[in-house]
């Protein structure tokens, strides 16, 4: 301590603290890392996802052609290819998937007496074309490809035989994968005739990160509270199993994995190859975001399919299951959220308080 | 003419509040004051207008079914569509009235109880500046600001005076100090000086901003930041007050205000400030101003010179002999040459209206420092913090549902704050304890209606500051619903 009292050696250790704090390496530039995001995550998610629905696409028709059993089971395994592909990407619609209402074409929850309706009515087509621009998103997709395979060990080789039915079922995973084609391209070479989409993500002036991580949030929402919280009944005060859009192949559990897996990527890489945002996420938050994942994995993976038989028969372990999800929502919701500045915390009016 | 200031009394001069209560009375150039007035009359105007016109007044107001309310003022309610858009009118108007100087005490007295209850109607939507236009307008309504440019004075409806009490200017200076000390003594926080936070976090959302946007997500110049913007909190006051350093003070605040304007979305702030800030200037500085321009525009500089001299003392913008407080001279009797009359007493500000500055002191010094008397962190528990100049100190992100039982059945199931709140008021409440505790009561209200006859509601909320990882913000086992709002249960806000 000195004459005056003032504590010149303690101030200056402050001062020197804070100067070695701030002479830290910065984060990494933020165009970068969704740059590396659009070509190591999302490009090859939609590529995958293109060749996969191609698969369908082939696989259906191959089996139209020939009505075996073995054909049906390769159908079969193709969609649940194709729909795990989709719900791997879903935690990537962001840009031209969104413009193009990509979703409306690929998969939406379908109405079945719609698509009986259509074909019954022999005075109607079933063509590409009607099949691709004259008929509702509730009529065509991997919903509908789903519907029209049936379960397994179902009657749907004797269904098939209908050939409207067959030219249904082969024209609508058709048109799902000519829908997915487009996607890659539009990331990497054209969208819209303004260049490829992927410079669009990756300017700052775009914000490309707000949308990637409001989607994150959005998808979290949508497992957590509008389907499992609301078929369990945990977000009312009556429980709504319609709330699960699982189709006769019982896909919900890999839907929910595949949509986990696919956020995984995009926020801190996979196991193999770490990456996505972490970079700009911190060590820290990586690892608590690993651990969230992984729980949340586990207790998914814990669910017997297919999920609306779980929701009946083992509540219990769907709520834990969407218990984890929700655990790994509210990391994302605030430490995600914050540390990326995604919200400012200001008001829709003008702000100053941070909150 | 305006009444007389009394003449001091030799004996009460002689003790410190006697020469505070002379020197507070000696008159100065209404110029400065007017001005305040003035600037302050058009801004909320602008204001109100562009309330009004970006559509606010219907998405803030009256599209909300509910409204999160400050405790104590559950009561206050919007006016019906168009009475609120009529209101946000006479708002426009009444800040008019109060830049020509149309009954200004008056229009003051209205526009602060109106601007003061549309800021009631919707607690999540509280700004710093809004507090500090609604206590600026206090000012306005107590201080005699309105004999100098204004239409009353010009009609004959008030004695024109080109002079004030020194104590009016003292007041206005007061009111901006005091947004700049209080917000630079919350800046001396652990999070701001040792870890640039929140800046540190915003900055780096701005790197698409043209020049600097590269260099923002550098945690050196987060530091920079931080510190720089203690340092000027602290001490900005100071220089303004310092005749030397005034202009360079003043461009110094201007220059912050700008960026922090241009960096941040913070509205009419930065140019209130800007505005309000013009009042450490010598209280005769837009005489001189218009002569320089005057002279700058003709080409005869050299003459308008003189001639300021003449009737300004020496001093330039940067004002000197005028330090209120400092003493008679230079400024104080620069009263001569007017177009409005001659010199003269300056109106008088009566034993009730003093009172009530004294008051409004005591409020203002109060309000900031009671966070000292409750428990925690005031950054993380938010006791204390509004009305206090805690600007920009804190990124939270929250996520708040609530678990709502039937104790008659035992249903237990969760409500989304989305039942009740609009998502802007949603994320408001998520990280505020007073909110989540509004919001909670208007939960239990939306199941009473439904035929629930005494609804539970506990809040499952997790919140982030400044970077830190989520923490429960309250405690899940309390019953809030059971607890009057004005009466929160001890020990509900949990620790950061």
């Amino acid at each position: 301590m000195n004459r005056s009292g003032f504590p010149f050696r303690t101030a200056a250790a402050i001062i020197a603290a804070v100067a070695a704090a701030g002479c830290g390496a910065g984060t990494p530039d933020r165009g970068d890392v969704l740059g590396d995001l659009a070509d190591e995550v999302i490009v090859p998610a939609y590529e995958r996802l293109a060749a996969g629905t191609e698969a369908l696409a082939d696989a259906t028709a191959e089996l139209c052609s020939t009505l075996n059993p073995d054909d049906l089971a390769a159908a079969r395994r193709a969609l649940e290819e194709a729909r795990a592909d989709w719900s791997y990407s879903e935690a990537m619609w962001v840009g031209p998937v969104m413009e193009r209402r990509s979703w409306a074409v690929i998969d939406w929850p379908i109405s079945p007496s719609e698509i009986e309706d259509l074909i019954a009515d022999d005075a109607v087509d079933i063509d590409y074309d009607r099949l691709a621009r004259r008929i509702g998103a509730d009529q065509r997709g991997l919903g509908a490809v789903d519907y029209l395979l049936g379960p397994p060990g179902g009657a749907a080789l004797d269904e098939l035989a209908d050939p409207r039915r067959c030219a249904y079922l082969a024209g609508t995973a058709e048109v799902a994968a000519a829908e997915a084609a487009l996607l890659p391209a539009d990331w990497t070479a054209d969208f819209e005739g303004e260049g490829p989409y992927r410079a669009v993500f990756t300017d700052p002036d775009e914000s490309g990160l707000d949308a990637v991580v409001n989607d994150a949030v959005f998808l979290l929402e949508s497992i957590t509270d509008l389907e499992l919280g609301a078929a369990l009944g945990e977000m009312g005060r009556e429980a709504d199993p319609s709330r699960i859009g699982e189709g006769p192949a019982g896909l919900g559990v890999a839907d929910l994995t595949g949509r986990l897996e696919g956020l995984r990527a995009v926020l801190i890489g996979t196991d193999e190859t770490p990456g996505g945002l972490s970079p700009l996420l911190g060590d820290d938050l990586v690892g608590r975001l690993a651990a969230r994942f992984a729980s949340a994995a586990a207790a998914v993976a814990a669910v017997e399919p297919p999920l609306l038989d779980a929701v009946a028969a083992s509540p219990q372990t769907v709520s834990a299951a969407r218990a984890a999800v929700k655990d790994l929502q509210i990391t994302i919701v605030t430490e995600v959220v914050s540390r990326l500045g995604v919200t400012i915390g200001f008001s829709d009016a003008d702000g100053d308080t941070g909150a | 003419m305006p009444t007389e200031t009394p003449a001091p009394d030799p004996a009460a001069a002689r003790t410190l509040l006697g020469r505070l209560e002379t020197a507070a009375a000696q008159p100065v150039p209404a110029d400065s004051a007017a001005v305040f007035r003035i600037a302050y009359g058009l801004l909320v105007a602008f204001g109100s207008v562009r309330f009004l016109a970006r559509g606010w007044v219907d998405a803030l107001y009256l599209e909300p079914a509910h409204h999160l309310t400050y405790r104590g003022f559950e009561w206050v309610r919007p006016l019906a569509a168009p009475w609120m858009h009529l209101h946000m009118v006479a708002l426009a108007g009444l800040g008019l009235c109060i830049a020509i100087g149309y009954r200004h005490r008056l229009a003051a007295a209205l526009f602060v109880v109106g601007f003061a209850y549309t800021e009631l109607i919707e607690a999540s939507l509280y700004l710093n500046h809004y507090w500090f236009v609604t206590l600026a307008g206090v000012l306005l309504w107590l201080l005699p600001v309105g004999h100098r440019w204004s239409l009353d004075a010009a009609r004959g409806r008030v004695a024109p005076s080109p002079v004030v009490p020194a104590g009016a200017v003292w007041a206005l200076r007061a009111q901006v100090a005091v947004v700049y000390g209080f917000a630079g003594l919350a800046k001396l926080n652990p999070d701001w000086l040792l870890e640039a936070q929140p800046l540190r976090i915003w900055l780096a959302d701005r790197t698409h901003l043209p020049l600097i946007g590269p260099l923002l997500d550098e945690p050196a110049v987060a530091y920079l930041a931080s510190w720089w913007g203690a340092l000027f909190d602290c001490t900005v006051v100071g220089w303004l007050l310092w005749r030397r350093s005034r202009p360079w003070a003043f461009a110094a605040l201007a220059a912050f205000h700008l960026a922090t304007a241009a960096l941040f979305q913070i509205g009419i702030f930065p140019w209130v400030m800007i505005l309000a800030a013009l009042v450490f200037f010598a209280p005769d500085w837009p005489r001189r101003l218009a002569r320089t321009a005057r002279a700058f525009v003709a080409g005869i500089s050299a003459p308008a010179r003189a001639a300021g001299a003449d009737s300004a003392g020496e001093e330039g913008l940067a004002g000197s002999a005028d330090l209120v407080g400092g003493g008679a001279g230079g400024a104080v009797v620069a009263v001569g040459a007017d177009s409005t009359g001659g010199g003269g007493p300056a109106p008088r500000v009566g034993r009730v209206r003093l009172g009530l500055l004294g008051l409004l002191a005591v409020v203002q010094l109060a309000l900031p420092l009671r966070h000292y008397a409750a428990d925690g962190n005031v950054r993380w528990t938010e006791e204390g913090y509004y009305l206090a100049w805690r600007v920009m100190l804190t990124e939270k992100a929250g996520h708040l549902e609530y678990a709502v039982a039937d104790p008659s059945t035992g249903e237990t199931w969760t409500a989304d704050p989305g039942l009740v709140l609009t998502d802007w008021q949603a994320a408001h409440a998520a990280t505020r304890p007073g909110l989540i505790h509004a919001t909670a009561h208007l939960i239990a209200d939306h199941y009473r209606r439904q035929g629930v006859a005494d609804p539970e509601v506990r809040a499952d909320s997790w919140v982030t500051m400044n970077g830190r990882p989520a923490r429960r913000l309250i405690d899940p086992d309390v019953d809030l619903a059971a607890h009057a709002r004005t009466d929160p249960p001890p020990g509900w806000i949990l620790g950061p």
